[in-house]
């Protein structure tokens, strides 16, 4: 090959490469989003949390896509919602990817989360405190019921994100189950629960259904919360760790652990996927699951029989206001503006109402649905809702105010400890561990 | 008396010394290429620059960040460097010890067990038996599945309530309720045995080995009353020495860095007890500690490198005996 011949190829291969990366960087590029629209009139927000495609079967995108939609409808000209969908497979990745966001301070304008995950995102300080704008109006404040805003708010009294949900989570039972097990009722104290556990195995049936996660640690709760002083543990020590000192606890986690020993669970237990707890309950082969009112629509599309839904044995209920919260990564006045317009259209009576019909998911305002509303109320979910006065125990969900890391030391180590690999101290230590060590 | 070349002394019959060390390595065939002829070293340089540039990018900087940052508390809130308190913390953390065991537990897997299975299938497939086309097909297939897609079939298998696994054992009159993945004795070897019997690739580079293998080699065994088995054990297996390094080399590369199946099955439980060092440094940078996740990488890409070395010098890979 001639010299010129070679150093020509040389350079052609380098042209190519070059003009290569360069379309790489160019696809890559663009799309960026201003906060203010060009025509310096429209507000544009961005949104990670507003879906533009919604499943039928996913009632919860359905209502937040037709609710963003009815806000730029109804701020045309003035505000406008530009949806930046983030998909994440898992709480982890979410919770992981605001953090991140935070850190850097590329937070979305809007945006919604686990209020645990808003919290320590906004240790950044790129979370928009909207306490400020609730002093504004006072009218919106005072709309929320009491402790609305305790899950995303700090000591300093800086409030990272708005509520959009209060959620009574009991337990859903299968009546025909129940029947065909000879038990006249659901259980009222936890006792009672064993000896219909051993009734429902007699007649082939799986008593509780539990997936070694998230139902898993509903019962816990349960359990907990049922005891003299498990709600202030619930509500103000579950934060510190030290579980293992506290015999509140300890006799919760026993029973728990009594309930898989003695064949009250489903073999699969331990997966830690929800549907390992759902599928069996839902098909009709578990007697019990807990969880909250957002199953309503699961159960009816799958077409469960005969299902009933109380408050927990012991006479207690799981009672959550912002477990999920709206937050804002706004960083400029007219954006701010256009977020609480966003945040206050959201929590209206109107869009809450709309909100529990479609989803089963209640409202955190004070708002009392007139009869003709209540018709269109899930029954079953509403019973629990305007029961929720009389129950003699209530508490949060132990989710509330846990880690990440102690969500994923339990589903670690849970098998073990009840499989006899762990005592209860071990097990109770090393959850203390993983939520001190947030 | 004239000098006699070791070919000619042969042909003449005569009985020489055995050849030295070296003589012996100079016979090898070393797998190199030869050198550019003169005027083409420029013309290559820069036509590799567009590859090194993009290998510098996107693999040489981002090793540069992760050992940087493996001696520092990284994390979502900021950085601030500590040197090697992550490595001395590593090796007084329990949870990272037992990954390292089990790290240790799936390459050993892969080596002693995939490994010679795959070598195993190769030595009889290339003896042409019959329908062995269909056979190395259909040992092949798990190979194109992914990992992931896999791990997601074991996790239906295994599942205590409605897994293939225990209807069979029912079916035979065993306990038929057993949590393959969740009980501490057996989470370990049910995850191992989702990926360690589909040695297909072994399989086909030690057939595509065997095939290069040289027919005169056993025309002279079968003339000294070699039979198949013989000629396998004392011919084939021998000059196979060199793909065998190269496949555990692939193998323990690939079980080192053990991620997806393990993740998607059991997240590293239960008690850790099928937690990777791979799925550990994600979980640490899931959990916001990505200093100490990029020093579990480090920790990987050091095991990884030894590895390759060790294996390499102990195969002789990359020398031929034939």
């Amino acid at each position: 090959m001639k010299s010129t011949t070679r150093w020509g190829c040389a350079l052609a291969f380098l042209v190519i490469a070059g003009g290569l990366l360069a379309a790489c960087g160019g696809s890559g590029g663009g799309g960026g989003t201003s906060s203010s629209g060009g025509s310096g009139k429209e507000v544009v927000i961005t949104c990670e949390s507003c879906p533009t495609t919604a499943p039928k079967d996913d009632p919860f995108s359905v209502f937040y896509k037709e609710m963003w939609e009815a806000f730029n409808e109804k701020y045309k000209g003035t505000y406008r919602i530009e949806p930046k969908p983030f998909k994440p497979t898992s709480d982890e990745e979410s919770a992981e990817h605001f953090e991140r966001e935070a850190a850097t301070g590329t937070l979305s304008d809007l945006f919604t989360d686990q209020s645990n995950v808003i919290r320590s995102a906004a240790e950044a300080g790129t979370v928009l405190n909207i306490a400020p704008f609730l002093e504004e109006d006072s009218a919106w404040k005072e709309s929320f019921v009491p402790e609305a805003f305790a899950s995303a708010s700090n000591e300093a009294g800086e409030i990272f994100g708005v509520p959009e949900e209060t959620d009574s989570i009991g337990i859903y039972y299968n009546k025909g189950l129940f029947a065909k097990a000879g038990i006249g009722s659901f259980p009222t104290t936890w006792e009672q629960l064993l000896e219909d556990c051993s009734k429902l195995k007699a007649s082939g049936t799986i008593p509780f259904a539990m997936d070694g996660d998230w139902v898993t640690q509903l019962m816990w709760t349960n359990l907990i919360g049922t005891q003299p002083g498990g709600e202030k543990f619930l509500k103000h020590e579950i934060s510190e760790g030290n579980y293992a000192d506290n015999p509140i606890v300890v006799k919760a986690t026993e029973f728990l652990k009594q309930m898989h020993t003695e064949g009250c669970v489903n073999s699969d237990a331990f997966s830690g996927n929800y549907e390992s707890a759902a599928a069996p309950f839902l098909a009709g082969e578990a007697a019990m699951i807990a969880n909250g009112p957002w199953m309503t629509s699961e159960i009816a599309a799958e077409g469960t029989k005969e299902v009933g839904y109380e408050r927990s044995p012991g006479d207690g209920l799981i009672v959550v206001t912002g477990s999920a919260v709206w937050a804002s990564g706004a960083h400029d006045s007219e954006s701010e503006e256009a977020v609480i317009a966003f945040m206050k259209f959201l929590t209206s009576e109107e869009e809450m109402f709309t909100k529990a019909v479609k989803t089963g998911s209640y409202w955190p305002i004070e708002f009392t649905p007139s009869a003709s509303q209540v018709k269109k109320l899930d029954p079953l979910s509403y019973k629990l809702v305007s029961e929720t006065p009389e129950v003699k125990y209530t508490y949060p969900n132990s989710k509330f105010d846990t880690s990440q890391q102690f969500s994923t030391e339990w589903i670690n180590d849970w098998p073990a400890y009840v499989q006899g690999g762990m005592s209860t101290e071990e097990f109770l230590d090393a959850l203390s561990a993983a939520q001190e060590k947030q | 008396m004239s000098e006699l070349s070791p070919m000619a002394a042969a042909d003449d019959g005569l009985q020489l010394s055995p050849p030295s060390a070296a003589a012996r390595r100079g016979r090898r065939r070393v797998l190199a290429l030869e050198r550019p002829t003169r005027g083409m070293g420029v013309p290559i340089a820069i036509s590799l620059l567009p590859a090194l540039v993009l290998f510098s990018i996107f693999f040489l900087v981002p090793l540069g960040v992760v050992i940087v940052t493996s001696l520092s508390d990284w994390g979502p809130i900021g950085l601030s460097f500590t040197w090697l308190a992550n490595f001395s913390d590593l090796f007084s953390d329990p949870a990272f010890i037992t990954a390292l065991k089990n790290t240790a537990f799936f390459c050993a897997a892969g080596v002693f067990i995939q490994v010679p299975v795959g070598v195993a299938l190769g030595i009889i497939l290339s003896q042409r038996i019959r329908g062995w086309k269909v056979l190395r097909t259909i040992y092949f297939l798990p190979n194109i599945v992914s990992i992931a897609a896999l791990a997601l079939v074991y996790l239906s298998v295994y599942n205590p309530r409605y897994g293939l696994l225990n209807q069979i054992l029912g079916a035979l009159g065993f306990a038929a309720d057993h949590d393959w993945l969740f009980d501490l004795n057996t989470a370990l070897p049910a995850v191992a045995a989702t990926w360690v019997f589909t040695a297909g690739v072994v399989m086909i580079l030690t057939m595509a080995e065997i095939a290069a293998i040289p027919e005169e080699i056993y025309d002279a065994a079968a003339v000294d009353g070699a039979s198949g088995w013989t000629q396998a054990r004392h011919v084939t297996l021998p000059l196979l020495r060199n793909v065998i390094g190269v496949c555990t080399i692939l193998v323990l590369l690939a079980t080192i860095g053990y991620f997806d199946g393990v993740y998607i099955m059991t997240s590293g439980g239960p008690a850790n007890h099928t937690l990777t060092l791979a799925l550990y440094s994600f979980q640490e940078y899931s959990s916001g500690h990505w200093g100490y996740a990029n020093a579990i990488g480090v920790v990987l890409i050091g095991l990884g490198l030894i590895a390759i070395v060790a294996i390499r010098r102990l195969f002789r890979v990359g020398e031929r005996d034939f």
